[in-house]
């Protein structure tokens, strides 16, 4: 008996409480692969594939309390596969036939950057001047903009751990560090 | 976790959601379609349902065929052909049991091909009494001999393509034996089954 025969005779197909995870959490999913630089398309595939392998393992995930943060890491997971692949092609002379991937003009930040972000003289309100401070925030600390825009999403702190790969004290410590640094910059915009 | 913030103030707080939901809009977050999507998830999840669940060979190489069939536009290559081989690894476990660990028999006529020396794909057309069954024979090898591999149809045929044959591979004698190829068969070969 296969694992898949094993696995159909004990517990009940999943497909439905999965396709309910999708249509509540995609559009997260998607949020944060954009602003990882994916392309739309390839990050609309990584998500099926998520949800997919969701499905082939759904009863063997132990916390399901925190999905939201598994299927955030899976899906940066798959995109950094992804990347790499692409990456290793890239230097074995192959290249994808439809130049998939990130953009060339991604920095660390992983998104759109140009002099006119840095520039808040001509800011249209309050809202605008925290638009473009977060975004000089996150090119210089991407890693502490990311678990802040995670904390936004009202993400439990089990779930922003999950997804960060820390522990929870330790993810508790780094946003309150990461938002202590935000602070000054944020108070510039009066 | 935001209700334990005591760094930022509430209006700090609430201003920045929105300039995060500025940035979103931007980037055209929007314009994912959650409910096409789920559409799509669905229709692949009742595929992968069906195999786990059916065990009828016909019924099976059917849905393998349609899995598949035609090629999904909305796949990008890259991706389709990890999904496919995360989708191959289902297929073996699957194949594994109807199969077990032996040697699928050849008995099919094969019209081979030439290795071409251009480096596009080989072709070669498999004669057999059940199309579908053969293939999946070939798949299964394909998969056991750790090959990537494309099922598709055409002209309504089922056909597979199988990528990164190596000359001296040994682990690839086992495909290029039952399958008919030369023991130095290298690239690319599509099967193409018929009746």
């Amino acid at each position: 008996m296969s694992f898949l025969s094993k696995f159909v005779a004990q517990k009940p197909d999943p497909s439905d409480a999965v396709k309910q995870l999708h249509l509540e959490y995609s559009l997260f999913m998607y949020k944060f692969l954009m602003k990882k630089r994916a392309k739309p398309e390839i990050a609309e595939e990584i998500i099926q594939e998520v949800f997919m392998n969701l499905y082939e393992n759904f009863y063997t995930i132990k916390d399901l309390g925190a999905i939201k943060g598994w299927l955030i890491t899976a899906a940066f997971n798959k995109y950094k596969n992804y990347l790499d692949k692409k990456s290793t092609k890239s230097e074995e002379g192959i290249t994808y036939i439809d130049g998939e991937g990130d953009y060339e003009d991604q920095d660390k930040s992983g998104e759109p950057w140009s002099d006119e972000d840095a520039d808040i003289s001509n800011v249209t309100d309050t809202v605008d001047c925290f638009k473009k401070k977060f975004k000089i925030f996150k090119k210089a600390n991407p890693e502490a903009a990311l678990v802040i825009e995670l904390d936004m999403e009202d993400m439990s702190g089990r779930e922003i751990a999950h997804a960060i790969s820390r522990t929870e004290a330790a993810t508790r410590t780094f946003l309150k560090e990461s938002k202590k640094k935000l602070k000054p910059l944020l108070e510039e915009c009066r | 976790m935001n209700k334990d913030d005591q760094v930022l103030t509430d209006h700090q707080r609430q201003t920045l959601k929105k300039s995060l939901d500025r940035i979103d809009d931007e980037m055209g977050i929007n314009s994912y379609d959650v409910k096409k999507q789920n559409q799509i998830l669905s229709g692949r999840l009742a595929q992968m349902s069906y195999l786990y669940k059916n065990k009828g060979k016909q019924q099976q190489v059917g849905v393998f065929g349609a899995m598949f069939g035609g090629g999904n536009t909305l796949v990008a290559p890259g991706i389709a052909l990890a999904l496919t081989f995360t989708l191959g690894i289902v297929a073996s476990q699957f194949y594994s049991a109807q199969y077990g660990n032996q040697s699928s028999s050849q008995s099919a006529d094969v019209l081979r091909s030439e290795i071409l020396a251009d480096g596009k794909p080989a072709i070669q057309m498999v004669i057999t009494v059940n199309p579908a069954e053969e293939r999946s024979k070939y798949l299964e090898v394909a998969l056991r001999s750790g090959l990537k591999i494309q099922a598709n149809q055409v002209d309504g045929k089922p056909s597979m393509q199988v990528f990164g044959l190596e000359a001296s591979n040994p682990k690839h004698l086992e495909f290029k034996a039952i399958t008919g190829l030369p023991p130095n068969q290298a690239g690319s070969v599509i099967f193409t089954f018929a009746k």
